[in-house]
């Protein structure tokens, strides 16, 4: 009990009508990939946060005191929608009355994205992985952010088509190295399924151990089904996720020696969360671009059959 | 401090004083681990509610895992009193095969949608003051506390109206049965609002909370009780409150989850109560220097 009135007394004020001394405007995001949204698009009259630090599974995720401060404090916020934030982001849709509140999935058409399941509901929520897709829900970003901001419309506009063309040149360059590929290489495979729309874009097939959820197990089967995929179509390398442990795939590489097949267990990539800060994928730019780099350098050694 | 930070604790409380409540009843028919069978065998029932409404957010969902809630009551039961199998066998049997039965459903049918009850019922305390409802377009704070605090109500009526009945039956079912009393009745009105209760208050502030708190300051009050029911209820009731308000200190200190917060402040309650208990306390058994011969209190309660 000691301290307990000390306790207390450190909570911060939650009061929304707290004036920032800077006068920046808080825009507090879910992800880490949508907080780096958000940082690109809008000028810098506005300081973006992420609830999920880098690495953070936003199916795991589990909030703090602190979120709850941060939440009540952000001018706006911004999350992925597609169910990816579960009821977190059913939350931050209740927030509409009280400030602006921005969904990225809005801004895609419901024919570009995959369906997961014959529900309503039932998209695959990582679009993130097609940049085009992505740019889509930039665009949502930046319309929503010109009609609640219009005295920074003009620099929102400005930031978007700056990052706008950087996403063009992304899209260029992922197309071009996947090109270097031969059509019966081009397979990524995974623990779970978050390269639907990256390989629907670049001419890649994906499979992979899990369903969606990270949270769900894998089976006995589904190992010795991908060992089997595997060996069947030569496939050279196979990934883990920077969210996930490797130890599903590790099962895999495992059965494929037994049978005599050398599978490599490639770089980890990068899916629903960015990497540390400072590190080599601490963007979405750079996220994209060293998942790339990682495909293609592991699918281009030819597997070796001893 | 702020508004958010009274709702919080307000909620903590009225989940401690439900589930600490329940949680007594429960903690002297030695089933204290129901509250976490529950938490894992609600599974089949989302997925079922899931299939019937095609949606991740709906009323079916509560409803879906509240009679799965029941239903490993049942089985519980059953193993325990048609089956004889020992209580905690059967309390270890019936949630694993319902939340295996749960697995093989969605690996089965739903492999490809992200559904488990961590992102679908389990509700997060943190959240809760920005989850507000209105009536008559006057705000009326968060949705979660008035629906707890209506149970609350619910179930300290039917506790009121059946104190007599689950006071027996806690104790003795087969001396109650033989006073003619519906055994059965106050059995299955104790294990509908158990699994009520704790479904819905899994949905408001998550599963880790009611867990603990069905446990926990029951224990407390059973150390305390001296042989009192009354009295063990009100110290197990005062010890989840007491236990909401330095949780919730703790998680504004450390920046952390306030239901695990809240947790670990009930444990601590626990191990201070334990330690300064006049006759089998830390302290007590360290001054005596000899053992106290544990006293079997279950059964001499009234």
């Amino acid at each position: 009990m000691l301290g307990l009135g000390l306790l207390m007394g450190c909570a911060p004020s939650a009061d929304p009508k707290d004036i920032d001394r800077s006068g920046k405007i808080h825009v507090l995001a879910t992800t880490s990939l949508a907080a780096d949204l958000a940082q690109a698009v809008l000028p810098d009259v506005f300081q973006v946060e992420g609830l999920m630090g880098p690495g953070t599974d936003p199916h795991l995720y589990k909030s703090t005191q602190g979120d709850l401060t941060a939440l009540r404090r952000a001018d706006a916020l911004v999350h992925t929608g597609l169910q990816l934030e579960g009821k977190l982001g059913q939350i931050f849709e209740k927030q509409r009355s009280d400030k602006p509140v921005c969904r990225l999935s809005d801004g895609l058409d419901s024919t570009s994205l995959i369906k997961s399941s014959g529900f309503a509901d039932g998209y695959d929520p990582h679009f993130w992985m097609d940049p085009r897709l992505w740019m889509s829900a930039a665009v949502q970003l930046s319309a929503d952010f010109q009609k609640a901001y219009p005295q920074h419309a003009q620099d929102i506009e400005a930031a978007f088509r700056r990052y706008k063309a950087e996403l063009d040149v992304l899209d260029g360059e992922v197309e071009q190295a996947v090109a270097q590929l031969p059509d019966s290489a081009r397979w990524i495979v995974t623990t779970h399924d978050a390269f639907n729309y990256f390989g629907r874009r670049y001419g890649m097939q994906v499979r992979s151990l899990q369903g969606f959820s990270t949270a769900a197990d894998f089976g006995v089967k589904d190992v010795r089904d991908l060992v089997d995929f595997v060996i069947a179509h030569k496939i050279a390398a196979v990934f883990v996720e920077n969210i996930v442990s490797s130890r599903s795939l590790d099962a895999v590489v495992e059965g494929c020696k037994s049978k005599g097949f050398m599978l490599n267990l490639g770089p980890s990539l990068y899916t629903d969360a960015l990497g540390p800060t400072g590190g080599e994928a601490d963007t979405y730019l750079k996220m994209i671009r060293v998942n790339t780099r990682s495909i293609v350098q592991s699918l281009q050694s030819p597997p070796l059959e001893s | 401090m702020s508004t958010d930070g009274w709702w919080v604790i307000g909620m903590g409380a009225l989940v401690a004083l439900l589930c600490a409540a329940l949680g007594s009843f429960l903690y002297l028919r030695r089933l204290s681990m129901l509250g976490d069978a529950i938490s894992h065998a609600v599974l089949p029932g989302i997925v079922l509610a899931y299939f019937v409404s095609g949606a991740r957010e709906s009323l079916g969902l509560l409803v879906g895992a509240a009679v799965f809630g029941l239903l490993v009551t049942y089985l519980i039961d059953w193993l325990t009193h048609k089956a004889g199998m020992q209580q905690d066998a059967s309390i270890g049997l019936s949630f694993t095969l319902l939340f295996s039965l749960g697995i093989v459903m969605v690996s089965l049918w739903a492999s490809r949608v992200d559904i488990d009850a961590d992102c679908v019922l389990y509700g997060d305390i943190a959240l809760l003051p920005f989850d507000t409802w209105s009536w008559g377009g006057r705000p009326m704070g968060p949705r979660h506390f008035a629906m707890l605090l209506g149970l609350d109500v619910l179930i300290g009526l039917l506790l009121w109206r059946g104190y007599k009945g689950m006071q027996l039956l806690a104790f003795d079912r087969v001396f109650a049965a033989s006073t003619g009393m519906a055994v059965g009745l106050w059995h299955w009105l104790l294990m509908g609002g158990v699994s009520l209760a704790t479904v819905f208050s899994f949905e408001a502030v998550g599963a880790i909370l009611v867990v603990a708190f069905l446990v926990i300051p029951p224990a407390i009050g059973h150390l305390w009780s001296f042989g009192s029911l009354p009295r063990m209820l009100a110290v197990a009731m005062l010890s989840g409150v007491a236990s909401s308000v330095l949780g919730y200190g703790l998680a504004v200190w450390l920046d952390s989850s306030i239901a695990a917060c809240m947790s670990t402040a009930a444990l601590l309650l626990y191990g201070m109560s334990w330690i300064f208990h006049p006759q089998r306390g830390g302290l007590a058994l360290l001054l005596k220097k000899k053992r106290v011969p544990h006293a079997p209190m279950m059964g001499r309660m009234r």
